[in-house]
């Protein structure tokens, strides 16, 4: 098969990839070396791809990627509680692996969350006093958004282990009534209906809505300082401030209504006519 | 034994990974999808908002027109999304005469728009433009999702403009157990949220919605693309509702606060409490024939937060109608052509005596 970008020594050298993943692995080995990146075959073919396609190719392969590593895992964990001859210890050091799987899938499930940089510590002295303190504030919300995205990435590592003690669970369970996944996809199925079964244990729990919330709230303060300290600077160089902006759309507002509201007294008496 | 299923596995993986490389080719060559299949033309715009008619495609069935008030959240394309997959054209299919409300895209000079606006202004001024334009005194109004709470509280506050009233996976209750957005709106500071950034952005509402069920919404949807990738129609499919999903307008701010403030967190609706315009929205002031569609497996608005309605209505003429699917498969899945059926069926079934009724 051939297609317009070219793209076809791509596709050769990543199943390449994914043929030395996978014997390795068969063999019992650590791979030599990792699976090709997908994002090289988004270069390839990134002109081709119409606007509406790229975010879907992009998923499906990172998606696509994370698939075969997690059942890699997986179906390592299945052999391990299959195998009568191997020792408890492979089974857990293969569960351990699931887990640093499954932490990286959670990483790819909240995108947006990255964890900050460390704050500073300044001295509010002399005439700059107001300005320093606007720094302190704003150090001290970034130290608390990284407290708080510290504490709801730890809670998001505990339903990653909840996961993965359930997929263990019902890997042993099938395996003693014969009824093991039978197929990769089976492998990775199990794994999804886990890790949703255990995110939503613990999601409906107060103790995770007011995580999610504080980390919210740390972030929107953050947010803030960094506003004020915009609204300074455009201030300070005569430049509209988004305070001033919304006294003006509040004005404008209320003068529609007021508008309307005389529109349809009107209409009232002409009908009373 | 185990020698030959890791043969198996290897066979697996490898064929898996020659569909991702297929899938990118059919994605190339797939082109633009586009949305939204059937001729409409604009009858009235107002700021960002453009009331449109649908091009009748049946013979008139003598129906007031069915005015469609979609959700604030998400696009409302969504209803009109393929010819296979439209509960417009299958509305128009029955004679019906369908007017559809695009609230667009809000930006800064939005953010102070309050839910009062909204119900009393906009969907009013809709409502009355809809009524002109196909000669009526009444509409058939059909609300979806958080546009069928609008909608409850529309016909409760101006029930001499509607006939009949269908709401559509429609969050009445907002505080049943499993409501898993409801919890988190508790605990929600939607006041520093609304405060710090004034609307809200369409983005932020995707990630809380795929973080509801992040292992299906965000990995296992796209791992099971793989299947569906040598047929360019599955494909195309799944591209226009990946366009739809993503294409999330941001929400005015005051509305914004007022509805998870008011609704998710103080139950307003439900408890009788809510006030818009300096008046109490009474949900026993609607005595027009209501029609309450709900999915059984809706994981955003669960059943019960839609079926809390039918204790709270003032009409004698109270419908349910069960889909037996979740909340987006309402609209495409290969069973959702029996929900514009039953609307149509119902609707028929309360036919008014003229064409001034």
């Amino acid at each position: 098969m051939t297609n317009p970008a070219g793209s076809s020594d791509w596709m050769d050298q990543w199943l390449a990839a994914q043929r030395q993943l996978w014997g390795s692995m068969l063999n019992g080995q650590p791979s030599a070396a990792p699976p090709s990146p997908a994002n090289p075959f988004l270069q390839a073919f990134g002109g081709a791809l119409p606007e509406s396609s790229r975010d879907v190719a992009a998923r499906m392969l990172d998606f696509g990627e994370s698939y075969l590593g997690v059942t890699r895992q997986a179906w390592k964990a299945l052999e391990a509680a299959q195998g009568a001859t191997v020792a408890q210890a492979d089974l857990a050091r293969q569960l351990d692996s699931l887990k640093a799987q499954f932490a990286q899938g959670f990483a790819q499930a909240f995108p947006g969350m990255t964890s900050p940089g460390a704050p500073g510590s300044l001295p509010a002295l002399g005439p700059a006093r107001e300005r320093h303190q606007a720094a302190e504030r704003l150090a001290r919300a970034a130290a608390r958004y990284q407290q708080a995205f510290a504490a709801f990435t730890a809670l998001l590592g505990r339903v990653s282990s909840g996961a993965v003690e359930r997929l263990a669970q019902r890997l042993s369970e099938g395996a003693g009534a014969d009824k093991a996944p039978d197929s990769l996809r089976a492998v990775y199925d199990l794994w999804v209906d886990c890790g949703e079964q255990a995110y939503a244990a613990a999601a409906h729990s107060p103790e995770f809505s007011k995580a999610q919330a504080d980390l919210n709230e740390a972030l929107l303060d953050l947010r803030r300082e960094q506003q004020k300290q915009v609204e300074d600077w455009a201030r300070a160089l005569d430049l509209p401030t988004r305070a001033e902006v919304n006294t003006l759309i509040k004005r404008v507002n209320t003068l529609r209504r007021r508008m309307r509201e005389l529109e349809e007294e009107l209409e009232q008496l002409r009908r009373s006519r | 034994m185990a020698g030959e299923a890791d043969r198996r596995a290897e066979d697996e993986a490898r064929a898996f990974g020659e569909r991702l490389a297929r899938g990118l080719s059919t994605l190339a060559a797939l082109g633009e999808v586009e949305v939204g299949c059937s001729e409409k033309e604009a009858v009235y715009a107002e700021d960002k908002l453009v009331l449109y008619r649908y091009r009748p495609r049946a013979a008139p069935a003598g129906l007031p027109p069915v005015l469609i008030c979609y959700a604030l959240v998400n696009r409302p394309y969504m209803v009109d999304l393929q010819e296979d997959r439209s509960l417009v054209r299958s509305l128009l299919e029955r004679g019906l005469d369908v007017f559809l409300i695009d609230w667009g895209y809000p930006d800064g000079a939005d953010r102070f728009l309050e839910l009062d606006d909204y119900v009393n202004g906009y969907l009013d001024r809709c409502v009355d433009a809809t009524r002109r334009a196909a000669s009526r005194d009444r509409v058939n109004l059909l609300g979806v999702c958080q546009g069928g709470t609008m909608s409850l509280c529309y016909t409760a506050l101006h029930p001499e403009k509607v006939a009949n009233l269908v709401t559509m996976v429609t969050p009445v209750d907002f505080q049943t157990p499993e409501n898993l957005l409801a919890k988190w709106a508790r605990d929600l500071d939607v006041d520093r949220l609304v405060d710090t950034l004034g609307n809200v952005p369409g983005e932020l509402l995707n990630a809380t919605f795929l973080a509801l069920m992040p292992f299906r919404l965000t990995s296992q949807k796209y791992v099971a693309l793989a299947d569906i990738v040598d047929d360019p129609r599955q494909l195309g499919n799944f591209l226009r509702m990946e366009q739809w999903i993503f294409d999330s307008p941001d929400q005015a701010g005051e509305a914004f606060r007022q509805f998870v403030g008011w609704l998710f967190r103080e139950n307003r609706l439900l408890r009788g409490t809510l006030e818009l315009g300096g008046r109490r929205v009474d949900l026993r002031a609607i005595t027009c024939p209501v029609l309450n569609v709900y999915a059984t497996q809706d994981h955003l608005v669960p059943p019960s937060a839609s079926l809390a309605l039918g204790g709270l209505v003032g009409t004698q003429d109270y419908s349910t109608f069960a889909f037996p699917g979740g909340h987006i498969g309402i609209y495409v899945s290969g069973k959702a052509r029996q929900v514009p059926q039953a609307i149509a069926d119902w609707l028929a079934a309360r036919a008014g005596p003229g064409p001034n009724e």
